[in-house]
C-alpha cells in the first residue's frame, strides 16, 4: 500500500475493527507488568537497608523471601536463645482452640516426629509451679519462635558468643 | 605440668521428692556440693579434673528421680596452681 | 585466712547460677565480687531496650562484650520470659555499619550541604555545628532552633535535651517522636483525670475477667503482656477476650468476641456502650455522684493539618480543639441516646451479636473489666475522643483504680512514659505535667533549675508535626535528631518531611548509632551509643521506672546522646542566647557558658564519681568529673516529689526492679487515684481524682465524625500502618540482627485474595502503592498472619527500603496533635 493510501485508510481499518470488536473495548486490557527498576550509582548512600536507592527514589523490592523448609536444627547462640523454627509453619493453627505446634513437640510425640520436645521450663507458671501439659504462659509459641527465611543478610553484625572454658567461642 | 581444676555450677529443677536423691548423690560424688536450694529448684557446685568427669556428673544427676532439668550456668577451667593464689584484698 | 581464686571462681559460679535461677544466695557464700577476673561472663540487670512493656534482662558480659541476654526471671513484669526481640537482645549493639566516628558533608574540605558525608573529629564537627546554631540565634534567636527528642531517651538525657532547649536556647521547639505515638493518650488522660498515666498497673491482668482490646495487637507489639493476658485466660475458663481491630491479626487467635469494624467507628461504637450502660439502668450512680462531672466538648474541630487547609478553614471549632462546657447527666444520657446497637451495627458494619456481649462485659457489674489500647485509638483524628471515651465506659460503671478493673493506655516506646511524658521533653510542656504556657509553672521550674525568671519561653513551641512543615518553610533552620528515625516514622514525607530536612537554609544534625534515612537526609551525624553503653533509666507503662548501669564501652568514638548534649552546651553563653535585659536585670549570670547554668549549677554536679556503684565504668562522669546522670535524677525529681509524682531516691532504682511511682516512704503505688492504695487519697475519700482541682474525673460528651481522608473512586482502598512481631519501629536495629531479619526481611502490602485477583495481581507480584502524596513499590501478600477485609490493606512501616510514609497523610487529633496513621486512602496498582 503507497503511503497515500495508509493514510486515508487508517481512520476506515480503525473503524472497522472497532465496530468489528463490540463491547470487548469497555474492559481494561490486562496490562503485563513493566520492567524491574533498578538503581545503580546514586552517589553516596549510607543505610545498607535502602539497597542504594536514595530516599526520594523507587526501586523495585527484592522478591519475596521463602521460609527455609529444611527441619534441620539451627544453633543457638546463648543458654536462652530460644532455637528457630526449621520449617515452615503455614496454616498451622495456633489458637485458643488448638495448638497445632504441642501435636508434635510434647515429650510424648516428639520421637515419633522427629521434632524436638520443648525444653521443660514451658511447664513452669509464673509462679514456678510444674504442671503436667505446656504452661499458658508459654502457650503461643509464634512470639520467641520465628521461622528463616532466605533472604541475603543486608548488614553483616559481629556479635560473638560466650567464650567456653574449652576455649570453644559460640557463633 | 599443673593438673587441671573446672568448677562448674548447675540449676536442676526438679519435684519436691528428688531432695533426698539429690543429697544421696551428693554425697556419693566427690567435689559435687548443694550451694542452694529450694523446693523445686537447686544449684550444685561441682569442682572435678575435667570435662569428661563434668558431663559424668551431670548425666548422673539427670538420672535420679524426680529430677527435670539441668543447666550448666558457669563452667571456669584452670590449672591448679594459679587457683591456690590468694586474691589482692580490695582497696 | 585470705580468699583464694579458688574460693573467688566457685563463689561466683554460685552466685551466677543463682542469679538465674531468681534464688538469693546461701549465706556464707560470698555474693561475686564486683570486678570480675577477665573471662567469666558477668551477668547485671537491665529493661529491654525496646517496646514499653518494659521487660527486665539480665545481660551477660564477657570481656567487654555483651554475650547473651537472657529474661530476668527476678523481673516482676516477665518472671523470666523475653519475647523473639528480647531473646536478641544481645546482637543489637554489634551490627556491622555502626557508625564510629562523627560524619559531615564537605566540598574541597569545608561544610557543603550537598557535598558527601566525610568523617571528622568531634572537635570538628561542634565547631560546626556551633557556627550554624550561633548563626540562627543571631538571626533569630532560639526561636529557629529546634529538636526532635525521643522515648528512647532514657531519663536524664531528655531532662538535659529539655534543659538545654527551654532554658539554654530558649526554645520550645523540642518534642519526642512519642507524639507521634503516645500523645492522645497524655491529653486523654490531661482532659478526664488532670493528670497524666494510667491508675492502674500489670497486677490488672492476674485479676480481671475481661479483656477488651481497642485496636491494639498485644500478640505481636506487647508480647509479654500477652502471655500474661493468655495466661489468664486460659487458667480461668469464665474469662473473656474481646479483640477489636479494622483488620484480623493474631490477637485474633485468642479472641472469644471478634470484632472487625469499619475505620473510624471505634468512636460509635464507644458511645453505644455508654448508651447501653445508661439503658440498661447499669451506671454505678453512687461513683457517678461523687467522683465524676459531666462535660461535652467542641466538635468540628479539623484534622490538624495546615491551617490554609479546607478541611481547617471550614472547621468551626480548629482554633479551640479541646474546648467544652459543663453539663449534667441527663444531657450526656440524651447525647448517647442516638447511638443504639442498630445504629452502631450499621455505622461499624459490626454483628449485632458482638456488639451487644461487648457492651454487656462493661455493664455487668460483676465483670471486672481491662481496656487495652495503643495505636488503633492514638494514631486517631479523633484519638484524644477516643481516650476520653474508653473512660467514659470505666467511670459510669466506677470500673477503675481497683484490681482487674483497668482503663489501661498501653506505650509503645521504652521511655515514653518515664522520659518524654514525666520529663515533660514536649513543646508546651515542663517536668512533672506542668505546662510552659502557665507562669506559676514557669516561676516554680526556674526556680528549681536556679536561673531567673523570664528565661523559659510562655509560648509553646512547634510540635513534631510541626517541625517538619516549619523547615520545610524556613522557618526552622537549626534542628538536631536525637534517638529517633523520623524520616521514616513521619506521615507524608514528600510532602513535608524530606524538602524540610533538604532545605538549603537549614542545617541538620542527626544523633544514631546506626546509618538511618534520617541519617541519610542530615548534614552532620554523629555517632551515637546504645542502651548498655551507658548508665540509664527507662519508666514502662505501669509507671515503674527501671536503672541500669554502663556495662560495656561504645564503639569507636560513640558518645552518648547525654554526653553530647552537655559538652555541646560549653560552647554557648548566656551573653549570646538570653536577652541582653535579662542579663542586666541577673548580672550574676552575665559571659556564663550554658554548661555553667545547667549543668553545673550545685545540683546536676552535686555527687561525685565515688558515689558510682564499684565495679561499674560511667564515661560521662568521667569526662565531666561529676556524677551526672545522679545529679540531673535528683534536680529533676524535685518537680515531684510530694506532687504526686514521687520518685524514689537515685540509689534505690539501682538496687531495685524498678520502682512504680508515686514511691511514698519507700512504698510503690500500684493503683493510683483509690483510698489505700494511693497515699495521696484522703482517709475516707474512697477515691479521689486529684489531677482536677475538686477530684473529680470527668465524662466527656463527644461524638462521631469522620475520619480526614476516606477511599474515593481514584483512591478505593484503606490503607493501615504498623507494625510486625520481628522488628521493633524503624527497624534500625533489628534489620540489622540476622535472626530478626532473617524472620521478616521485608515489608510487604497485606491484602485480601479477592482485591488482589480484582487488579490482576498475585501474591508476590510487584505493586505501587499510590496515594495524593506519592507512591511507595512494594510486593503483594495474601497470606500469612494478617488477614486483610476486602478494600483495605496493611503495610508495616520498619523497612527502609520501602518508607511506607510517602504515602500517609499529615492529618492529626487536633488536640494532641499525634498524626493518624491508621487511615488514609490509597490505590494499589500493578507496577
Amino acid at each position: 500500500m503507497t503511503a497515500a493510501v495508509r493514510r486515508s485508510a487508517w481512520p476506515l481499518l480503525v473503524a472497522a475493527l472497532l465496530s468489528a470488536c463490540g463491547s470487548r473495548h469497555e474492559e481494561t486490557p490486562r496490562r503485563a507488568p513493566s520492567e524491574p527498576v533498578v538503581i545503580t550509582g546514586a552517589g553516596q548512600q549510607i543505610d545498607a537497608i535502602r539497597r542504594g536507592v536514595p530516599i526520594d527514589r523507587e526501586a523495585t523490592p527484592p522478591l519475596m523471601a521463602r521460609v527455609e523448609n529444611f527441619d534441620q536444627r539451627r544453633p543457638v547462640n546463648y543458654e536462652m536463645q530460644p532455637p528457630t523454627i526449621p520449617h515452615a509453619i503455614d496454616n498451622y493453627q495456633l489458637t485458643v482452640n488448638t495448638n497445632r505446634c504441642m501435636l508434635c513437640h510434647t515429650a510424648s510425640n516428639a520421637a515419633r516426629f522427629q521434632a524436638p520436645p520443648v525444653s521443660e521450663a514451658h511447664y513452669l507458671t509464673r509462679d514456678g509451679a510444674v504442671l503436667e501439659q505446656i504452661s499458658p504462659r508459654r502457650y503461643f509459641c509464634v512470639q520467641c519462635h520465628v521461622v528463616q527465611t532466605d533472604a541475603p543478610q543486608l548488614v553483616p553484625n559481629g556479635f560473638r558468643g560466650l567464650e567456653t572454658a574449652t576455649g570453644e567461642t559460640m557463633k | 605440668m599443673d593438673d587441671e581444676v573446672h568448677i562448674a555450677s548447675f540449676i536442676v529443677r526438679h519435684r519436691e521428692e528428688s531432695i533426698a536423691a539429690l543429697d544421696r548423690l551428693t554425697a556419693d560424688w566427690p567435689g559435687l556440693e548443694v550451694a542452694a536450694q529450694e523446693p523445686t529448684q537447686t544449684i550444685l557446685l561441682y569442682e572435678c579434673g575435667g570435662s569428661r568427669e563434668l558431663m559424668a556428673c551431670i548425666d548422673a544427676a539427670q538420672t535420679a528421680a524426680g529430677v527435670i532439668s539441668i543447666n550448666l550456668v558457669y563452667h571456669h577451667a584452670e590449672p591448679r596452681g594459679a587457683l591456690e593464689e590468694a586474691l589482692a584484698p580490695p582497696d | 585466712m585470705s580468699t583464694t581464686r579458688r574460693d573467688f571462681i566457685r563463689a561466683s559460679a554460685v552466685g551466677a547460677a543463682a542469679s538465674v535461677a531468681g534464688m538469693p544466695v546461701r549465706q556464707g557464700i560470698a555474693a561475686p565480687a564486683a570486678i570480675a577476673p577477665p573471662g567469666d561472663v558477668k551477668w547485671s540487670k537491665a529493661p529491654c531496650r525496646f517496646c514499653g512493656t518494659g521487660c527486665g534482662v539480665s545481660v551477660g558480659v564477657q570481656d567487654g562484650r555483651v554475650v547473651a541476654t537472657l529474661g530476668d526471671p527476678e523481673a516482676e513484669v516477665n518472671r523470666g520470659l523475653n519475647c523473639v526481640k528480647g531473646y536478641f537482645l544481645s546482637k543489637i549493639l554489634y551490627g556491622g555499619d555502626r557508625l564510629t566516628t562523627p560524619l559531615l558533608r564537605k566540598k574541597d574540605g569545608q561544610y557543603s550541604k550537598d557535598g558527601d558525608f566525610e568523617p571528622v573529629s568531634w572537635d570538628e564537627a561542634f565547631d560546626v555545628m556551633t557556627a550554624q546554631f550561633k548563626r540562627v540565634l543571631k538571626d533569630k534567636g532560639g526561636t529557629g532552633i529546634g529538636m526532635a527528642g525521643s522515648g528512647q531517651w532514657t531519663v536524664w538525657e531528655g531532662y538535659a535535651a529539655s534543659k538545654l532547649m527551654k532554658a539554654g536556647f530558649r526554645s520550645n521547639h523540642i518534642d519526642p517522636n512519642a507524639r507521634h505515638c503516645m500523645a492522645s493518650a497524655v491529653t486523654g488522660f490531661m482532659r478526664t483525670f488532670g493528670m497524666d498515666e494510667p491508675m492502674g498497673c500489670y497486677d490488672d491482668f492476674e485479676a480481671a475477667d475481661a479483656f477488651v482490646l481497642w485496636g491494639s495487637n498485644m500478640a505481636e507489639m506487647h508480647p509479654i503482656l500477652w502471655t500474661r493476658l493468655t495466661d489468664r485466660r486460659l487458667s480461668n475458663p469464665h474469662v473473656r477476650v474481646a479483640v477489636l481491630s479494622t483488620f484480623e491479626h493474631r490477637s485474633f487467635d485468642l479472641a472469644d468476641i471478634p470484632i472487625i469494624f469499619k475505620p473510624q467507628t471505634d468512636l460509635v461504637i464507644l458511645n453505644y456502650i455508654a448508651n447501653h450502660i445508661i439503658q440498661e439502668g447499669k451506671v454505678n450512680t453512687d461513683f457517678v455522684g461523687k467522683h465524676v462531672n459531666f462535660k461535652q466538648g467542641n466538635d468540628d474541630i479539623g484534622y490538624g493539618l495546615r491551617p490554609d487547609h479546607p478541611l481547617e478553614v471550614k472547621a468551626k471549632n480548629a482554633r479551640d480543639p479541646s474546648g467544652g462546657r459543663p453539663i449534667s447527666f441527663e444531657e450526656f444520657a440524651a447525647f448517647v441516646e442516638p447511638y443504639t446497637l442498630d445504629h452502631a451495627a450499621e455505622m461499624s458494619g459490626v454483628e449485632r451479636g458482638f456488639l451487644r456481649r461487648l457492651a454487656d462485659l462493661y455493664a455487668d457489674p460483676k465483670t471486672k473489666v481491662m481496656s487495652l489500647w495503643t495505636m488503633g485509638f492514638n494514631q486517631h483524628t479523633r484519638g484524644t475522643w477516643a481516650n476520653n471515651m474508653v473512660y467514659n465506659i470505666h467511670l459510669l460503671t466506677g470500673k477503675i483504680a481497683t484490681p482487674g478493673n483497668s482503663p489501661f493506655s498501653l506505650t509503645g516506646q521504652p521511655s515514653a512514659c518515664g522520659t518524654a511524658r514525666e520529663v515533660g521533653t514536649f513543646s508546651h510542656r515542663l517536668p512533672a505535667d506542668l505546662l510552659v504556657e502557665n507562669p506559676e509553672h514557669r516561676k516554680h521550674a526556674e526556680e528549681i533549675w536556679k536561673i531567673p525568671n523570664g528565661v523559659i519561653v510562655g509560648k509553646p513551641g512547634y510540635h513534631i508535626v510541626e517541625q517538619n512543615r516549619m523547615l520545610k518553610d524556613g522557618k526552622l533552620n537549626a534542628y538536631w535528631v536525637m534517638a529517633n528515625n523520623n524520616m521514616q516514622a513521619a506521615a507524608n514525607l514528600y510532602g513535608e518531611g524530606y524538602p524540610g530536612y533538604r532545605n538549603p537554609d537549614n542545617f541538620i544534625v542527626v544523633s544514631d548509632p546506626y546509618p538511618t534515612v534520617t541519617a541519610q537526609a542530615a548534614d552532620l551525624i554523629l555517632p551515637t551509643a546504645m542502651w548498655v553503653e551507658k548508665e540509664g533509666a527507662y519508666g514502662n507503662a505501669e509507671r515503674r521506672t527501671q536503672f541500669w548501669h554502663q556495662l560495656v564501652s561504645a564503639p569507636g568514638e560513640a558518645r552518648s546522646d547525654l554526653w553530647q548534649l552537655m559538652e555541646f552546651s560549653k560552647r554557648f553563653t548566656t551573653d549570646e542566647c538570653w536577652p541582653a535585659a535579662l542579663l542586666e536585670a541577673n548580672p550574676a549570670f552575665k559571659g556564663k557558658t550554658l554548661f555553667q547554668v545547667l549543668f553545673a549549677n550545685g545540683n546536676v554536679d552535686r555527687f561525685p564519681p565515688s558515689d558510682i556503684e564499684p565495679g561499674f565504668a560511667n564515661d560521662e562522669a568521667q569526662a565531666f568529673g561529676f556524677y551526672p546522670q545522679k545529679g540531673l535524677f535528683e534536680e529533676y525529681a524535685v518537680f515531684g516529689r510530694g506532687h504526686g509524682h514521687d520518685l524514689a531516691p537515685f540509689d534505690d532504682y539501682h538496687r531495685a526492679r524498678g520502682l512504680r511511682w508515686p514511691v511514698v516512704n519507700g512504698q510503690e503505688t500500684r493503683w493510683r487515684y483509690r483510698e489505700g492504695t494511693d497515699p495521696y487519697v484522703a482517709p475516707g475519700a474512697d477515691f479521689q481524682f486529684y489531677g482536677n482541682k475538686d477530684g473529680r474525673a470527668v465524662i466527656w460528651a463527644l461524638p462521631y465524625e469522620p475520619p480526614a481522608e476516606s477511599p474515593d473512586e481514584d483512591f478505593d482502598m484503606w490503607l493501615v500502618t504498623g507494625r510486625v512481631l520481628e522488628h521493633w519501629h524503624s527497624g534500625s536495629m533489628t534489620m540489622r540482627v540476622p535472626e530478626l531479619y532473617k524472620a521478616f526481611p521485608a515489608a510487604v502490602v497485606f491484602m485480601h485474595p479477592d482485591d488482589a485477583r480484582a487488579r490482576g495481581l498475585k501474591r508476590g507480584d510487584e505493586v505501587k502503592v499510590i496515594s495524593r502524596r506519592g507512591e511507595m513499590r512494594s510486593r503483594v501478600e495474601t497470606r500469612g498472619r494478617n488477614r486483610m477485609p476486602v478494600g483495605l490493606v496493611f503495610v508495616p512501616w520498619f523497612d527502609a527500603g520501602q518508607l511506607i510514609n510517602k504515602t500517609t497523610l499529615d492529618a492529626t487529633c487536633p488536640i494532641s496533635k499525634q498524626t493518624d496513621f491508621k487511615k488514609c486512602a490509597v490505590k494499589v496498582v500493578m507496577a
